[in-house]
């Protein structure tokens, strides 16, 4: 039973008046008669002689008072929950992004805001007819629909306390996008959203759905490494480590940088942040590693973005061959980009059996391409990563040269195309031609694609469509930074750490040559990370078998090390991959559930949230009790009822009155 | 119109009754002449102390032939049927009925119930209208006591309230009707009785009720909590042939009563909040009903004559017309 205006109770004050009125009633007009003899047996009813007795005896005192308590009742705007149809569908959203895994709300018991905002559907589950089909939705990078119309509670109670955080990207729009039509056209449909508020998607309209809300977590304080950098400065490195401070408090606490593998710091610097501030702290003399990690250990709600890896940039080099005249701004290019270059005139040479370990990639600039068809070659050629550039002076088989119509050029984000515009280029000639099976364009210019990238073999293959000497591409700065990254992508097979990657996100992996297996091993994590994450995870695998050279990274921040073995179990290589959580999920700038829609967020006890850490605890246990602001379609008004009772009981004093039963 | 007299014949709406400063009871001349040619009856014989023309249990003088019986030694042979005699030789003695008066004795009921007239002063009845329940059965007396002295009856009458109070001795004799005009007169002036809840009080107290058999006519409202059936049946072992003259008035037949009212019992004095609607006339209509019913039922059972009577309807046509038809007052023989 809710009443929407308890303070209409105060009407209840007509109660009392009602009954005073009948103490005080004015006597009737006396009127003589006879005896009473006959009236006393017509009505059978026996003189009070007490104003309490006549009161005792009041039948129509007791409907009126009846009636008025009906009418105080219905000022009251009683309702009874529920209304919505037996078998109307729930669908519940469990935001397990990052920001999921912060502390839960004071008080609540729970280890953190996932655990808590699953405990309060749980709950509000158990108050749901069994009958009513439950949907179950977690949001990640794609929302993943773990129940559909389950109506077998202990079913849905698992799944939901399977829910593990996901520290990727999260698409949570996606997720109420699907939510919002399972619910759709669906009499009495609920959309539930479990949720700490930290959630960067508009709710959709309502539509026919109740939208409820479960909040959970706290306005508290996040600490995040935004950035740790590596420099060389002589002989030693130099490290830089970025700290922002999100909270309404100043914080306090150490940094402190661990070289590879230690246990003791290598330094450790205090901090004391005011909100909002962001500092550059710079640690030097730091001994020679592998990677670094930048800690920091504070009073801290949010423990995901806590620690950040770097790896000393290596002047490691890598050996390319060109295939061909080659030219002088290619190699300078490439030179520059630390390549150690051998030339080789495919007419004059012919690769023997040591070649393949002498060369980490290949280019094919200007060859002679029958002059690269024997086997010799073409072993060569498929072992090692190449970089094909063709040229309108030889084009390759069935090409044909064009000019392209403007000079527009249209870029698609590749590790090779990242700081490329092609903006003020001029290209003269083009060649379109076959680029061959898994090659991709990756730019475009004047409509015609002028750079293909790919794999073939499992191993990178990119394809220069035009000959630099046909443009003016090598004036341009465009050109060293292309030959680089190609350099990098190409070469990134030889060695060298993989990097940093967002948690779930795609990531392009160069493998070496004659990889047949390759695995994830867990290097190192945050320390409340998921016990099973410590397993070693398989490397994903193309259709046909072969490992795929674009893989998923591990959900669980840390430091990873992708291990590749050949064929004989042997490990080819080993490199180490950072994983952070997505770093949108620290930026606490914003209060949580600033991003609600206004419709749900009336339903949030009191609105908007306060700015104390507390408030959190209180929107957590009005919004599990109290519906949302769409509410008429879950409750029931009983003013309707109460008018009809308050009419009977009318009807009921007509008849007393009628009766003459007024004593 | 309380303003005719005695010689007016009767034929207003007054009844025939002096009003005014004039005596109340009194019927006037008209009506008295019709009320000489009247009798009182009575069921079965009688049996009176003198002569009179009532047929009585015993054989004796009158002039009805009752039965023939054997000549015994010592019979009156006046009395002997000669007629007989000559055609059988046997000697048979005519015998007649006796014929002797009866005694009617009017019980009136002066309570305050049968005083009480809405709007008017009980304790004035120069101001009670023709419809006041004690001057009408008063009226009832003077007409119905007349009837009987004329009849060479004998009329008594005996006045109570909570316990029977001044008595009119029998008197006999068309002369002795002033006297009983001027006793119910009398009857009508304010008493500090004013009634009980049970006529057993006053009926049944030694000596209220005839010692010989006889008539009365018991002229009352009936509005009695308990001790009616008592009293009906102590009148029937008192020997006596009752006639049981309910008389209300038009407010009790036919309430007129509407609306929320404290309702005061004239006799008590007690008072009672009542929402007179519909359904509470209805209830009060078969109270009425029943208690009347109650009465009638029971003087059936003894043999009495229940007689209800409305002092709306004019007391010429009571008298004349619906005694008459009830056989109440006859025709003189």
């Amino acid at each position: 039973m809710l009443l929407g205006s308890a303070a209409s109770a105060v009407f209840a004050l007509a109660l009392p008046a009602i009954l005073l009125m009948y103490l005080l009633k004015r006597r009737y007009p006396e009127t003589e008669i006879a005896s009473h003899l006959l009236w006393r047996r017509a009505l059978r009813e026996q003189e009070a002689n007490r104003p309490w007795q006549r009161l005792r005896r009041s039948l129509l005192l007791l409907l009126q008072l009846l009636a008025a308590a009906c009418l105080v009742f219905a000022l009251m705007e009683p309702s009874i929950p529920g209304g919505a149809p037996s078998a109307a569908p729930v669908v519940i959203v469990v935001d397990r992004s990052a920001s999921m895994t912060a502390a839960a709300s004071r008080g609540s018991g729970a280890a953190g805001a996932l655990e808590e905002a699953i405990r309060s559907v749980t709950a509000a589950l158990d108050e749901l007819p069994a009958s009513r089909p439950v949907t179950l939705i977690a949001a990640g990078a794609e929302p993943e629909l773990l129940l559909r119309d389950a109506t077998d509670r202990r079913e849905i109670r698992r799944a939901l306390g399977n829910i593990e955080p996901r520290y990727g990207r999260t698409d949570e729009e996606a997720a109420l996008t699907l939510a919002a039509a399972l619910v759709r056209d669906r009499e009495g449909g609920e959309l539930w959203l479990a949720t700490d508020g930290r959630f960067r998607a508009k709710i959709p309209g309502p539509g026919a759905a109740g939208i409820r809300v479960f909040g959970a977590g706290r306005d508290g304080a996040n600490t995040a490494v935004v950035a740790f950098g590596l420099r060389a400065a002589g002989d030693a490195i130099e490290a830089s480590a970025t700290l922002v401070h999100y909270g309404s408090r100043t914080a306090e606490g150490t940094l402190a940088v661990f070289p590879a593998g230690a246990s003791e710091p290598a330094e450790e610097r205090p901090f004391r942040l005011e909100p909002g501030e962001q500092r550059v702290f710079t640690f030097s003399g730091l001994p020679e590693a592998d990677y670094y990690r930048a800690d920091i250990r504070t009073a801290d709600d949010y423990a995901a973005d806590n620690a950040a890896y770097a790896f000393p940039a290596k002047p490691a080099r890598s050996r390319a061959l060109i295939v061909g005249e080659g030219s002088l701004f290619l190699s300078a290019a490439l030179e520059l980009a630390g390549v150690d270059i051998v030339r080789a005139d495919p007419a004059a040479f012919e690769p023997g059996g040591e070649a393949p370990g002498a060369v980490d990639w290949i280019v094919v600039y200007g060859a002679d391409e029958r002059a690269i068809e024997s086997d010799a070659w073409r072993i060569l050629l498929a072992s090692r990563p190449v970089w094909r550039i063709w040229s309108a002076s030889s084009p390759p088989a069935g090409g044909e040269v064009v000019e392209p119509a403007d000079s527009r050029a249209d870029i698609r984000p590749h590790p090779v195309t990242e700081h490329l515009s092609l903006a003020d280029t001029h290209i003269a000639r083009i060649v379109r031609a076959d680029p061959g099976p898994g090659m991709e364009a990756i730019a475009r210019y004047g409509g015609v694609p002028v750079l293909y990238a790919g794999s073939a073999d499992g191993l990178p293959r990119l394809i220069l469509a035009f000959d630099p000497a046909d443009s003016d591409l090598p004036l341009r700065a465009d050109f060293p930074i292309l030959a680089a990254q190609a350099a990098e992508w190409l070469g990134g097979a030889a060695g060298g750490p993989l990097g940093r990657a967002v948690a779930d996100d795609r990531i392009e992996i160069g493998l070496k040559s004659g990889t047949a297996r390759a695995e994830w091993q867990v290097v190192e994590t945050a320390a409340d990370a998921h016990p099973s994450a410590d397993a070693a995870i398989e490397a994903e695998r193309t259709a046909d078998g072969a490992v795929s050279s674009v893989q998923t990274a591990p959900g669980v921040p840390g430091l990873y090390r992708f291990v590749e073995y050949g064929a004989d179990g042997r490990p080819l290589a080993e490199r180490l991959l950072a994983v952070q959580a997505a770093p949108a999920e620290g930026i606490w700038t914003e209060k949580p559930f600033a991003d609600i829609d206004p419709a749900a967020e009336a339903g949030q006890a009191g609105g908007s949230p306060g700015g104390s850490p507390d408030s959190a605890q209180a929107r957590t246990d009005a919004s599990s009790g109290a519906t949302d602001g769409t509410g008429n379609t879950d409750r029931i008004g009983l003013a309707p009822y109460v008018a009809v009772l308050i009419l009977l009981l009318l009807a009921a004093e007509w008849e007393v009155y009628s009766r003459g039963a007024a004593f | 119109m309380k303003t005719g007299n005695r010689a007016d014949g009767g034929a207003t709406g007054t009844g025939g009754f002096a009003g005014g400063a004039g005596p109340l009871v009194r019927p006037g001349e008209s009506l008295l002449r019709k009320l000489e040619r009247l009798a009182v009856a009575s069921a079965g014989r009688t049996r009176g102390t003198q002569q009179g023309k009532r047929r009585s249990g015993a054989l004796g003088s009158s002039q009805e032939f009752a039965d023939y019986r054997a000549y015994a030694p010592g019979d009156d042979i006046r009395r002997l049927d000669w007629n007989v005699w000559a055609r059988t030789g046997r000697a048979y003695v005519r015998q007649y009925w006796d014929e002797q008066e009866t005694c009617v004795t009017f019980y009136l009921d002066v309570s305050r119930s049968m005083r009480f007239e809405p709007g008017a002063a009980e304790d004035r009845p120069g101001t009670w209208s023709g419809t006041n329940k004690l001057l009408y059965a008063a009226r009832i007396a003077a007409c119905a006591g007349y009837a009987a002295l004329c009849g060479d009856d004998r009329a008594a009458v005996v006045r109570f309230a909570g316990s029977v109070g001044d008595r009119l001795h029998p008197v006999r004799g068309r002369g002795a009707a002033e006297r009983l005009f001027a006793f119910l007169e009398r009857s009508l002036r304010p008493s500090a009785d004013p009634g009980s809840e049970d006529l057993r009080t006053p009926l049944l107290a030694p000596g209220a009720l005839p010692a010989r058999p006889g008539v009365c006519w018991l002229l009352t409202d009936g509005l009695y909590a308990a001790g009616i059936e008592e009293t009906l049946t102590a009148f029937a072992a008192a020997r006596q042939h009752l006639v049981f003259v309910h008389v209300l008035g038009p407010e009790e037949w036919r309430p007129s009563l509407r609306g929320e009212l404290r309702l005061v019992d004239a006799e008590s004095a007690g008072a009672k909040d009542v929402a007179i609607h519909a359904n509470a006339l209805r209830a009060y209509d078969e109270a009425l009903r029943e208690h009347a019913g109650a009465i009638r039922r029971r003087c059936a059972e003894l043999g009495f004559v229940y007689f209800a009577v409305d002092t709306a309807v004019p007391l010429e046509e009571t008298v004349l017309v619906r005694m008459a038809r009830h056989g109440l007052l006859q025709r003189q023989r």
